[in-house]
């Protein structure tokens, strides 16, 4: 049998590190398959979608021992744009891909550099913009797509040059659930199809349990687990070790297993799967509900934080009949000390509204105080010592030549005089657990994970009372994100910081946050906590957010008892046990 | 439609005579673009440049040299008889006023309206060299995207207490560190991305064979407003050296003296 790629006893380190990215890779995949390739970050997910299309070794210097095979062809004896020819390789970021001025001219690039006929090229976008659903955008700048969209036309533009090979790195891990929902259906039609064999890095597990083959785990440069989704997510203690998380069903029985001291041959891994399986163990709940209500302490305190009254802001467009109206009669109140999460697609107003709060934006009708103080009279960089916001590409805040400057720099600006600035950094970096002696480091040199640490440092040290942080998970794998998490909640407790999160992770609001505002189309639909705002998945559905795997499960057997209001892995463990009789 | 800024301007370059100058304005901007363009925002824009105009007045008093039979008003300077200001130079003043304000208008309206990454396309037809135009292409395709950057890393800082409007040059120079650091390195990081983009694409596979998707050629509706165009340049160059006084400012004068 002849495989598609082909990795054998491969290694490969980049120039100037250490350690090697990939240590004695083995892997052998025929044609038609799909694979998922997980693994935390910097496991090699995106050093091995490389070495495809000759990035590696070709672009990316560095020493290599074995082969990668790509269709029987050696990477190293041929070039980049050879390969790609057979290698689509579609990146995570959906900005810096799209090059043309608009949809049609962006399918057609690729062909247009290996010297397509136009009139196959005419065919071939019109095809692909219908099966990519970009119908009547053809004229449109990519840029002013969503991200769904924007990823849609890039892979549109990828599939033109008709590839044999489809490498997709963390397609998703910058779109919201809708973006991510598409890009997903498109994939898994064309998995479907079982004509392309496809390589997919990703972690968002519970999503692509139901369309890939086969998944390879890789931690530290090497392939740790390489088989059927369901032998592989089988091992949960392998998986969390690994840094990554198995699907929420998949844990809750493995617990559950636990707990009782019993034995599953199987786990289910996805949803129906976990469903008949519960129906199986469980026919019908005894009435008395007990499992832990797990509820959060809240350090909220009776002082309005930030309170809007029928808050509306529209933006102006520069051509006429392109105003876009983002936010519309907002009102409520987040008291002081509490921990929020703002939930809600892309478009639905999330960072318009988080802007209100240090007056970056100003309300076009309506109001908005912040710890008394209407927004619409005060400047930005007054508000900047009460409230502290964290942007979500920390490159668009770094820019000193030392970590310690970066952190001067916020309580300079408020005239903070130099011997209280000195005294506030250890607690700054404490915070955010960096070490000293990371002052001296240039910022710009350093990691995206602690660029973003010494982001939030830095506006720490101006010791605001309220804490804007705008989608510090998105793009993060699983563990990042809980550390994240969890160093925002160590901020809400131990600092009395009221703190606002802006996430489309469901999993992570439900079980850290007290509070969840969910937007949609500028208006807020649902606002309260997490067991009220989850337990009204029709409503979520219309904003296409759906709660936790694990509370849709437990909403799917309401007839048979099951508890509607379930918020993490934890609560139906303990319910479903006590049930069974155990403790 | 570029075709037709560039006869406004061309027309603009020539004339000289503001109330000539005022109806190529309404006819050659206003009409034409009136649907496409939001009022409030061409008001700002417009009194934004409005408010260049005693610059203007400056440059006349300085440099025009009144004729003979100029209307004169008065002297700014009276004790000495030096700098006359007279009802000619105010016009041909304004006459130039509007001329700089119209092309400005039209390099605006293209801007705005017309798909820039086509005429830097269509280059290539002049056998510029296809990396070349990519470049010119990306480069110029990244020009919306910086100018979000940049709102994005002003909004940043000044979320962190940085100020940047002062009214003293140098300390506004100083403001900007905190900006331009931020925005070259994310233009830095683009450009790195861009490359493996444009890889991932097949770029330098085979130059020479390379296709197009749409038929950037001329046409004859491009050749004959080539045309067009060409001939109009000639005839303005005529009057302006031959019949100056058919296209400066005198008609609006003359019309003047009739009530003075």
């Amino acid at each position: 049998m002849t495989f598609d790629v082909e990795f054998r006893d491969f290694t490969f380190g980049y120039e100037g590190r250490n350690t090697p990215a990939l240590s004695n890779i083995n892997l052998r995949i025929p044609r038609g398959q799909t694979v998922a390739i997980m693994g935390p970050a910097g496991a090699g997910k995106s050093t091995l979608l490389r070495c495809l299309n000759g990035f590696i070794p070709h672009f990316f210097r560095g020493t290599r021992t074995g082969q990668v095979l790509v269709n029987d062809l050696n990477t190293k004896d041929y070039d980049i744009p050879f390969l790609s020819h057979r290698v689509g390789l579609l990146f995570d970021d959906p900005t810096s891909q799209l090059l043309a001025p608009n949809v049609a001219d962006e399918i057609a690039f690729g062909m247009e550099n290996y010297g397509i006929p136009r009139e196959q090229m005419v065919e071939a976008v019109r095809e692909n913009v219908s099966a990519f659903r970009l119908s009547g955008m053809e004229h449109r700048n990519p840029h002013t797509l969503s991200g769904g969209q924007q990823q849609a036309c890039a892979l549109a533009a990828i599939m033109a040059m008709a590839p044999q090979i489809l490498a997709l790195d963390e397609p998703t891990s910058r779109l919201d659930p809708i973006g991510t929902r598409s890009v997903y259906s498109i994939v898994e039609s064309i998995a479907e199809k079982k004509t392309r064999t496809i390589l997919l890095a990703d972690n968002k597990v519970e999503e692509l349990v139901g369309f890939v083959d086969r998944i390879v785990v890789l931690n530290e440069g090497r392939v740790l687990r390489d088989g059927k989704p369901r032998d592989v997510l089988k091992d949960v203690d392998l998986i969390f070790k690994a840094g990554i998380r198995p699907p929420q069903v998949t844990e809750l029985f493995s617990k559950i297993a636990e707990k009782m001291g019993r034995q599953f041959d199987d786990l289910p891994i996805t949803l129906d799967e976990a469903r008949e399986r519960m129906l199986k163990l469980i026919e019908r709940a005894r009435t008395r509900s007990d499992y832990a209500h797990q509820s959060l302490k809240s350090y909220a305190t009776e002082e309005v934080a930030v309170e809007a009254k029928d808050l509306w802001h529209v933006y102006p467009g520069i051509t006429r009949g392109f105003e876009v109206t983002a936010l519309k009669n907002i009102n409520f109140k987040i008291r002081h000390g509490e921990f929020t999460a703002i939930l809600g697609q892309n478009g639905s107003g999330k960072t318009t509204l988080v802007k209100h709060f240090n007056a970056l934006l100003r309300p076009t009708k309506g109001s908005i105080f912040v710890y008394g103080r209407d927004t619409k009279k005060t400047l930005t960089a007054e508000l900047a010592g009460l409230v502290g916001h964290v942007f979500q590409n920390p490159d668009h805040q770094i820019f000193a030549r030392t970590v310690l400057k970066e952190l001067e720099f916020g309580p300079t600006n408020l005239k903070v005089p130099p011997e209280e600035i000195k005294k506030r950094i250890p607690d700054a970096l404490r915070a955010v657990d960096l070490p000293e002696d990371i002052l001296d480091l240039v910022p710009l040199d350093l990691s995206t994970a602690q660029k973003q640490r010494v982001n939030i440092a830095s506006v720490l040290m101006t010791h605001p009372r309220l804490l804007v942080v705008d989608e510090p998970t998105t793009g993060q794998d699983p563990q990042m994100r809980r550390e994240l998490m969890a160093m925002m909640q160590r901020l809400n407790r131990d600092r009395n910081m009221t703190t606002v999160v802006i996430t489309h992770d469901m999993n992570l609001a439900a079980e850290y946050c007290e509070r969840c505002i969910v937007l949609r189309q500028g208006e807020i639909l649902l606002d309260g906590t997490p067991r009220e705002v989850f337990s009204q998945p029709q409503l979520l559905s219309t904003t296409f957010l759906s709660p936790p795997q694990v509370t849709l499960l437990s909403q799917q057997l309401k007839e048979e008892g099951f508890p509607q209001d379930v918020l993490s892995v934890d609560e139906l463990v303990d319910f479903v046990v006590s049930q069974l009789g155990g403790r | 439609m570029a075709y037709w800024a560039v006869l406004t301007i061309l027309a603009a370059a020539f004339f000289g005579d503001p109330i000539l100058l005022g109806l190529i304005f309404v006819f050659g901007i206003l009409i034409p673009w009136a649907k496409a363009i939001r009022l409030a925002m061409f008001k700002q824009s417009l009194r934004t440049l409005i408010s260049l105009f005693p610059f203007y007045l400056v440059l006349g008093i300085l440099f025009f040299v009144p004729p003979r039979d100029a209307v004169f008003l008065f002297h700014l300077i009276p004790q000495l008889k030096l700098l006359p200001i007279t009802v000619d130079m105010i016009v041909w003043t304004i006459g130039i006023f509007m001329k700089f304000l119209i092309i400005i208008a039209c390099f605006w309206m293209i801007l705005v309206t017309s798909p820039l990454p086509d005429i830097v396309r269509s280059f290539s037809k002049f056998r510029i060299p296809w990396p070349l135009v990519l470049a010119t292409s990306l480069g110029l395709s990244y020009v919306p995207v910086m100018v979000e950057e940049i709102s994005t890393v002003q909004e940043a800082q000044r979320s962190r207490g940085h100020r940047f409007e002062y009214r003293n040059p140098i300390n506004r120079a100083k403001a900007m560190g905190p900006l331009l650091v931020p925005l070259l390195s994310l233009s830095i990081a683009h450009s790195e991305r861009l490359t493996l983009a444009i890889q991932a694409r097949g770029y330098g596979y085979a130059v020479e064979k390379r296709t197009e998707l749409r038929d950037l050629s001329f046409h004859t509706l491009d050749y004959a407003a080539f045309v067009i165009v060409f001939v109009l340049a000639a005839v303005f160059l005529y009057a302006y050296f031959y019949t100056p006084h058919l296209i400066d400012y005198t008609f609006t004068m003359n019309l003047l003296r009739r009530f003075l």
